[in-house]
């Protein structure tokens, strides 16, 4: 059994939705918030790759963001090899940051346009007070092991292809030696023959330094090769989470079948996407926040929040379907 | 019946850089009601097409030789006055931005009843604004936008990338038009609103006799909408046929590459078969095959001679293994 490296309890993160200031304090109006991430309780294991798969507005990118510290949570709890990130503050933040790393989605905005290839690469050791010689070994060792030319050392971004970028970001997350990396939507900006690449190029990193990945991804097919463990989300909610081949192969909540069946695939002629559209995260529906669309939604689904049941071995579904009576 | 013929179609776009070939000798007919769907990776030339089709190149585009032949009429040397009378009613293109196709400053519903009062003065009807007000709302109701009554009153901003999408769906519906064309239309959205998308241009095909052009780079995509399918690579078409065969057994080696790197393992199986080297630049494209420096079967004959497309069982490829 794997260990787990990052738990969270009763994660949330709220956003203003409209901007709350003097005046509106004077009016006494009330502030409106967007419930990007609602009470989250979830697990990363050492070593694995988890898929955080969801709808654009789920809250999977701002669940990730929270664990890595570059968003503070409203409310709830994050530990990290048992530390409280949390509470960190000052030098021990410092310190927690080293040990993780983010790959953005768009290598053309994440990268500096006017930094030299060599100098993206070596920054997060800089910040750690890595110099000289050591600095360049380690920028060039790197380089080669995600298979950049060291004659792009000296180029800048706009002399790179998008998947020769995406390395270049993919070689900044690994070259400080962290122990888990998020990566938010790695190959959604690449064509389909460099996605390929990045994606063995990631699988072979993961084996080789025995890192840990959450990754977040709205295209399933990538899920299904990367990861090892997969949480469906839902207007911020974990609906669904458990074993990737098991979940993709019998999706157990309503909406992780409806997400599936959307998927398009070669030789399959119908898809069956789920009704209605996504509801407003300012005033999410009561219950079950997928029970208006949901077609086999019950009495108590508009009336409680549906607890997390553990249907299989491993797999755990916020449904009222399962729950016993 | 024949709709759309596409002949030896080149379009050069002139740069800093030199000369890119954008399209280079395309061929294809599309009948009427019939769906192909144009398949590429970036740079290969799909969205040239489109504009190509649709006399909307922009200004450094330059046709170098072929016809357009909507209908029997060549679109390439049409006048921008009898264009007036093709765009809209006759070909409707949708774009992968939709967010750039509606005027931010009108209201959804001034923009639609726009596209029904052009659609009846070019048929010669009268216009009756209660009468496309009504047709508006039937329709915005048919592309599954919610409470179409209140949408309509709303500014382009004020809705999400799937309803206008969808707008843009139905204005296509409301000009009625005999071509709709689609540049990666889906790729911006979710799945749960792609699937939604796709289902309802496949119902309408049928229902109305649409004819379709859905470009993208998703091989999946490209399988649940079209009847057929042409592959591009570098500017040209490589392999062209029936939906169901052609991805059941892809001739080309592009076609071949782009099915087997849809991820479809686990990485416990091994790794993904790629597609080595990367897209060529079209200021100077390879000799030959175009696709020789990545080809696992290139063979001398492939650096020098340029290969023809051929119809080997149905089906057109444009490449040295099969002549």
């Amino acid at each position: 059994m794997p260990e787990v490296l990052i738990k969270t309890e009763g994660l949330t993160k709220w956003f203003l939705a409209k901007k709350y200031g003097l005046l509106e304090k004077i009016f006494r109006e009330k502030p409106v918030y967007v419930r990007a991430v609602d009470k989250v309780d979830i697990i990363v294991e050492r070593t694995l790759t988890t898929a955080l798969v969801g709808e654009s507005g789920s809250g999977k990118t701002t669940l990730g963001r929270l664990l890595t510290t570059l968003e503070t949570p409203t409310a709830g709890k994050i530990f990290f090899d048992s530390i409280d990130v949390t509470s960190l503050k000052g030098g021990d933040l410092k310190k927690f940051r080293s040990r993780v790393q983010m790959v953005f989605q768009d290598p053309y905005s994440s990268l500096d346009p006017r930094m030299k290839i060599r100098d993206i690469i070596a920054e997060p050791l800089l910040a750690r007070g890595v110099k000289g010689r050591e600095l360049r070994e380690r920028v060039l060792k790197i380089m080669e092991e995600v298979g950049l030319e060291q004659s792009l050392a000296e180029r800048r971004p706009s002399d790179l292809s998008g998947g020769q970028r995406q390395r270049v970001a993919v070689a900044r997350a690994v070259i400080s030696n962290p122990e888990f990396i998020v990566l938010d939507e790695p190959t959604s900006a690449l064509d389909v023959s460099t996605q390929s690449q990045v994606l063995n190029l990631l699988a072979e990193l993961q084996e080789r330094h025995k890192l840990t990945y959450l990754l977040i991804t709205h295209n399933i097919s990538v899920a299904r090769y990367l990861s090892d463990r997969i949480m469906v989300m839902y207007m911020g909610k974990i609906v669904e989470s458990g074993e990737t081949s098991s979940v993709l192969k019998e999706p157990q909540h309503p909406y992780t079948q409806a997400l599936i069946e959307s998927i398009p695939d070669v030789g399959k002629k119908d898809l069956k996407p789920p009704t209605g559209e996504v509801g407003s995260l300012i005033n999410p529906p009561s219950g079950c926040r997928f029970h208006p669309r949901c077609p086999f939604a019950m009495d108590i689904c508009r009336r409680e929040e549906p607890p997390m049941i553990e249907v299989k071995k491993g797999i755990y579904v916020a449904c009222w379907l399962y729950a016993k009576r | 019946m024949v709709l759309l013929e596409v002949r030896g179609l080149s379009v050069i776009y002139r740069t800093l850089f030199g000369t890119v070939k954008a399209l280079d000798d395309v061929s294809f007919t599309l009948d009427k009601g019939e769906s192909i769907a144009v398949v590429g990776e970036s740079g290969s030339g799909k969205s040239t097409l489109a504009l190509a089709i649709s006399r909307l190149l922009p200004p450094n585009a330059r046709y170098v030789s072929g016809e357009v032949l909507f209908d029997g009429i060549n679109l390439v040397k049409l006048p921008q006055s009898k264009l007036r009378m093709i765009r809209g009613t006759g070909i409707f293109m949708v774009f992968q931005e939709p967010a750039n196709s509606l005027n931010p400053v009108y209201k959804i519903r001034d923009q639609l009843i726009e596209a029904v009062r052009v659609r009846m003065i070019k048929s010669g009807e009268a216009f009756d604004e209660g009468k496309a007000l009504k047709e508006i709302i039937s329709t915005l109701r048919d592309v599954r936008i919610p409470d179409p009554e209140i949408i309509i009153d709303r500014y382009p901003h004020q809705l999400s990338g799937g309803q206008i999408q969808r707008v843009m769906i139905a204005m296509g519906l409301l000009m009625r038009p005999r071509l709709y064309i689609a540049d990666e239309p889906t790729s911006a959205l979710d799945v749960t609103v792609q699937a939604q998308i796709l289902k309802l241009l496949k119902d309408l095909k049928s229902e109305y006799n649409l004819s379709i052009i859905f470009i993208t780079h998703d091989l999946a995509v490209a399988s649940v909408i079209g009847d057929r399918i042409m592959v591009m690579y570098a500017g040209q078409v490589v392999e062209e046929g029936n939906i169901d065969d052609v991805v059941t057994k892809p001739y080309h080696p592009y076609t071949q590459g782009l099915l087997g790197s849809l991820p479809r393992i686990s990485k416990h199986e091994g790794k993904l078969p790629i597609i080595g080297g990367s897209v060529p630049s079209l200021i100077n494209p390879p000799s030959g095959c175009r696709f020789h420096p990545r080809c696992p079967y290139a063979t001398d004959t492939c650096i020098k001679v340029v290969p023809q497309l051929k119809i080997t069982d149905n089906r057109r490829v444009r490449c040295h293994l099969y002549a």
